[in-house]
């Protein structure tokens, strides 16, 4: 299978963080046909959720109609330098990522 | 065709049902309003109602042309008061129901992301706040579809 690929970064807001991740997936809707006029099997990102120092912060559920190549930024107050922020997220074939990062 | 695709609705809306009861304290993820084909089914299903109070206190951020309708980015704070619950629905789409939201008391005023969409048409975000639903709402014109098929 192939190894999909997670970016995470932080910025600093006035009172938390902006994490913005960027998460490398297809994201199809199951309505697109291939070159040979087969339906491409939908497949799609179902969610993904965000935590800090392990406590669940929140969730962005998706459906297929999410760009490819999920782009999503969410605000979380009360962060502080040195937190660990971590994403956690799995598709509708139970393929998965996480990663994590200390805010600096 | 559609007949299928209702059985493979029902079909997954009864997995994530047992599903949930085993996981008792996560909050259930509407499976079946995802793939739902009418904005009504996926609307009921999350939001349990189609009322929404129109409110200038959600501020969506959206083109107002769209080049390509497989990448309309869209950004939404609100001012509401500890936001519970937010979704992003575009009405003509073949699937309406593009993302719903579970926020803590520390997330949920800010968010953005990237969406598709099948032709011109309005971008709904609903939020909840004090279990009431409220909504904002602009319209994209898209040059290109964005949803294939």
């Amino acid at each position: 299978m192939a190894k999909r690929r997670t970016r995470l970064k932080t910025e600093i807001t006035d009172n938390g963080i902006r994490a913005t991740c960027l998460i490398k997936h297809p994201m199809e809707t199951g309505n697109r046909l291939d070159s040979d006029g087969n339906k491409i099997p939908i497949h799609y990102v179902k969610y993904v959720k965000f935590s800090i120092n392990g406590e669940h912060v929140g969730t962005l559920n998706l459906g297929p109609g999410v760009s490819a190549d999920p782009y999503l930024s969410f605000e979380i107050a009360d962060v502080k330098v040195g937190d660990t922020l971590a994403l956690q997220w799995e598709d509708n074939r139970g393929e998965s990522d996480a990663v994590e990062r200390v805010v600096k | 065709m559609q007949n299928l695709c209702a059985v493979a609705v029902t079909w997954v809306a009864g997995g994530s049902g047992i599903l949930n009861s085993m996981l008792a304290n996560a909050a259930p993820r509407p499976d079946a309003a995802f793939l739902a084909r009418d904005v009504d089914t996926a609307m009921m299903e999350v939001l349990g109602t189609r009322e929404a109070t129109a409110s200038d206190q959600i501020k969506l951020d959206a083109p107002l042309q769209a080049e390509n309708g497989a990448v309309v980015p869209i950004e939404v704070s609100t001012t509401l008061p500890s936001p519970e619950s937010i979704a992003v629905v575009v009405p003509n789409n073949p699937t309406p129901l593009l993302s719903v939201i579970e926020t803590t008391p520390r997330t949920g005023n800010y968010f953005r992301m990237r969406i598709k969409m099948a032709g011109t048409d309005n971008v709904m975000v609903y939020v909840k706040s004090g279990g009431q639903w409220y909504v904002t709402s602009q319209e994209v014109r898209v040059a290109i579809g964005g949803c294939g098929g």
